[in-house]
């Protein structure tokens, strides 16, 4: 591991990578921590009885019943003080217990791994193929600003950065799954069904990071030390290859890492449209149901996943550009 | 300094490989089989307790009840063969036909005891049957009652109380799996979104003809529609009205049926402006219902011209004068009833304005609908609605608080196969259930006696009488006024053959459907 780290980033930065890595992460753990108290503080300011909205959702609203209703009130202790519940949660936590969903009385990480799972699989299918999309068509389009393919990305770019992610999923399901009948409308079960949803995604976050790749590839192609380098003698090709993408790179995976962390909280439109059980979906119907525990586990897990997602962009950054670490004392 | 883009590499490698794992994971898990019948419906399986997901056991056929309902109403053998009753009415004893758990355990009465022991406290209906004591005697369970229960054949479809073999208990007696006696078995459940059902080869009747069942909740009414239309399921439950010509278009065989389920007005009768019987019945005739009916619920059939549907054929009398949109007769019930109009055209009686807000709810979509199409006709005969659309729940809390003053929602008559469990519960009880959508500061002595006559008598001809009675009272009083009623709407694959619906939504009887190959 050090071998490959030092190879990673150059010149004793190892040690200075650990430090940054270890203070956020305490960043990243009282973030999660008063993310989840905000949540808890939330749900109990919303009107109406808690324990009345649980039983509901565990049984619907036609079969709750007096007694189910005090029967989760007394069980789930929801008749104690609001400050006994929270100090309650904080003590089950420092012996790293989340609780269980007070719906369908599971352990609380295991609902969010089970719908993390599913939402980091597609989550991670769209991201990907974003940038399958954004990164040879941004790239073309800095090599050519202005011209027809750069004027007709961006108009489809504006296109589908400014339409709903549902309006483009139905379309996506109108056009593959209902007419040509390739691809199945809606599910979870096979790689198929991921197709259409990942590709929802793709679309949506495609329409704002080919602008940022095109972008950087203009400025980069700007650069002083690009003409230097044709200066030298290098085509253009290969002076945007050997001085050009390492520069380029630096806001586009800042960037990109910012639209992970936007995709591992869960698309609560796409899930509902094509039946996907992701973590959007999970915390819309915990939050419908106002099943605390599972709220607030997931705000942590969401708070966490961010911060994580932040910190390897950084790393990343510092990765391209070892310059950075000479603030932070390497 | 050459190791750095390798290593990077083998990063992206990484990265795309865990996110393939991911990805792939559901495929090579979930894959399904191809003679499996698949099963698209709203509901999710949220917990194992029957009182919370009974519904869902009995209607996939994994979990039986002692008797049984059939599409017409009438109560069959079900895992008892035969019943009998005393002549007091007391005691009633049911022979247990010969019939195997999932799991291979025997039925017999010691195993229907303790499943009745565990199950019957968190029933939701059967407990209020007033069941004293269970016994266990040979191949007889008898159930001995506190007073004689007219209806409680009715009442034994509770699928809250539906039997399970000892296994399915944990030490606390709370369900741990659902081991019943049904055609299907549990194969494997990813809760609360899927159920994969395998055919039980030990079941006592016929067996069921697919060998696999997939038993998949789709929350969304729209995907549902799209699965319809892609024929990427073979029978979906609860379409969209608005999905009926698309999924017929696409060769989807549609099945239409109205079931015991209405869309009601409430109101708060404590609340000056609805106090009176004449102002209820004149709110009443101004909704056109026809309109509603076609317009919103998309079939006309639908406009309700009574509280309880003609699918209760019992329940539903001819003789009733059906409710219709009169506005004429409307305002003048009003104008006699003292509430004259004001300069802006909405009336006032001492001081009180006819006016309100009813709460509803989205998680039925028509129901906003229908509330807005209502503001413009009650606005025709001088009162001035509001609405407010927000949780189900909302409107509970509400009649508990008083604050009532409208609500519009949907009532599920028939959670047993007899609506007077729903009556009792909505009409005749003196505190509101949390799961009643029933009246609002409204009681009626009359009605009382009649449910009480009705629940204590075993003759068929009287409780014919007292139910006429029943009817009859609160068509006349209307506590609640109803809109419309509501129909199951189901989109059949054309290789499916053998589909029966339920209009009581007790059963799907996916046993008796078959797959072209």
């Amino acid at each position: 591991m050090s071998a490959a780290r030092s190879s990673f980033w150059p010149g004793g930065a190892a040690g200075t990578v650990l430090r940054i890595v270890a203070s956020r992460l305490v960043q990243a753990v009282l973030t999660a921590l008063v993310l989840a108290s905000l949540c808890f503080a939330f749900v109990q300011a919303l009107p109406g009885d808690a324990a009345l909205r649980i039983a509901a959702a565990r049984s619907g609203d036609d079969r709750v019943t007096a007694e189910s209703v005090a029967r989760v009130r007394e069980q789930e202790g929801l008749d104690r003080p609001v400050l006994a519940q929270y100090a309650s949660w904080i003590g089950r936590l420092a012996q790293g217990d989340l609780g269980h969903s007070l719906v369908s009385r599971q352990p609380v990480w295991q609902e969010l791994a089970e719908h993390g799972r599913f939402t980091l699989g597609l989550g991670a299918l769209g991201w990907l193929l974003s940038y399958a999309i954004a990164l040879p068509l941004g790239i073309a389009c800095g090599f050519r600003p202005g011209g027809w393919l750069d004027r007709g990305t961006n108009a489809l770019a504006v296109a589908l950065a400014s339409m709903p992610s549902f309006l483009v999923g139905i379309g996506l399901i109108s056009l593959f799954a209902l007419t040509l009948r390739w691809l199945p409308p809606a599910g979870f079960r096979t790689g198929a069904h991921m197709v259409l949803p990942a590709l929802t995604l793709a679309l949506g976050l495609a329409a704002f990071s080919v602008r940022i790749i095109r972008n950087a590839v203009v400025e980069v192609r700007g650069a002083f030390y690009m003409t230097f380098a044709r200066i030298r003698g290098r085509s253009a090709g290969s002076a945007f290859l050997h001085h050009g993408v390492r520069n380029a790179a630096i806001p586009v995976a800042t960037f990109a890492a910012l639209q992970f962390a936007y995709v591992v909280d869960g698309f609560v439109v796409v899930e509902t449209l094509f039946n996907y059980p992701g973590l959007g979906d999970l915390l819309v119907k915990s939050l419908l149901a106002r099943d605390v525990p599972m709220i607030m586990g997931a705000g942590m897990v969401v708070g966490l996943m961010y911060a994580a997602v932040n910190l390897l962009a950084d790393l990343a950054c510092i990765g391209l550009d070892p310059r950075r670490l000479a603030g932070r004392g390497a | 300094m050459m190791s750095t883009p390798l290593d990077r590499r083998a990063l992206l490698s990484g990265a795309l490989a865990g996110a393939a794992a991911l990805a792939a994971r559901p495929t090579l898990a979930q894959a399904a089989g191809p003679a499996e019948l698949r099963i698209a419906q709203p509901w999710e399986v949220k917990t194992l307790q029957l009182g919370e997901s009974g519904f869902t056991f009995t209607r996939a056929g994994i979990t039986e009840t002692l008797v049984a309902s059939l599409p017409d109403g009438r109560i069959a053998p079900g895992l008892a063969q035969s019943w009998s009753v005393s002549d007091d009415g007391l005691q009633w004893r049911f022979r247990l036909r010969d019939a195997v758990f999932h799991d291979g355990t025997r039925l017999d009465a010691a195993t229907a005891k303790a499943s009745f022991d565990r199950l019957l406290p968190q029933s939701l209906y059967l407990k209020r049957a007033g069941i004293a004591a269970v016994h266990a005697d040979g191949q007889d369970l008898v159930l001995k009652l506190e007073k004689p229960f007219g209806p409680l054949l009715s009442y034994l479809v509770d699928n809250s109380a539906a039997l399970l073999a000892p296994g399915a208990f944990d030490g606390e007696g709370r369900v741990r799996a659902i081991i019943g006696t049904g055609p299907f078995k549990i194969g494997a459940a990813e809760l609360p979104r899927s159920l994969a059902l395998v055919r039980h080869e030990a079941y006592w009747g016929e067996k069921a003809r697919v060998a696999a069942v997939r038993y998949d909740a789709v929350g969304n009414g729209d995907t549902r529609t799209n699965i319809a239309v892609a024929k990427d399921a073979d029978i979906v439950f609860n379409l969209a009205a608005q999905g009926v010509g698309r999924a017929g278009s696409a060769g989807m065989t549609i099945e239409r049926v109205i079931i015991p389920r209405t869309h009601i007005l409430m109101l708060n009768c404590a609340k000056p402006q609805f106090a009176e019987a004449p102002v209820r019945r004149a709110l009443s005739m101004a909704l056109d219902r026809e309109g509603i009916a076609a317009g919103i619920m998309r079939n006309k059939a639908l406009a309700a011209t009574q509280y309880l549907p003609p699918t209760l054929a019992e329940w539903h009398f001819a003789d009733l004068a059906p409710l219709r949109q009169d506005v004429t007769a409307a305002n003048a019930l009003l104008d006699a009833a003292g509430w004259p109009r004001g300069a802006d055209g909405i009336r006032a009686k001492g001081g009180v304005r006819f006016a309100g807000t009813v709460r509803t709810f989205a998680n039925r979509p028509e129901l906003p609908v229908i509330a807005t199409a209502m503001q413009a006709q009650l606005r025709a005969i001088g009162f001035d609605l509001a609405i407010s659309v927000g949780e189900a729940q909302a409107i509970f809390e509400a009649q508990k608080d008083g604050s009532l003053e409208l609500g519009l929602s949907s009532r599920n008559l028939v959670i047993v196969p007899d609506p007077i469990g729903t009556i009792a519960l909505d009409y005749a009880a003196d505190s509101i259930a949390p799961g009643s959508t029933g009246t609002t500061g409204w009681r009626h002595d009359g009605l009382r006696q009649e449910v009480a006559r009705y629940l204590a008598e075993a003759d068929d001809r009287r409780r014919a009488t007292a139910r006429r009675a029943i009817a009859g009272i609160i068509h006349e009083e209307l506590p609640i006024i109803p809109v419309t009623w509501y129909d199951q709407i189901v989109a059949v694959h054309p290789r499916v053959s053998g589909f029966v619906t339920d209009p009581l939504e007790q059963r799907y009887f996916l046993d008796r459907v078959t797959i072209a190959s």
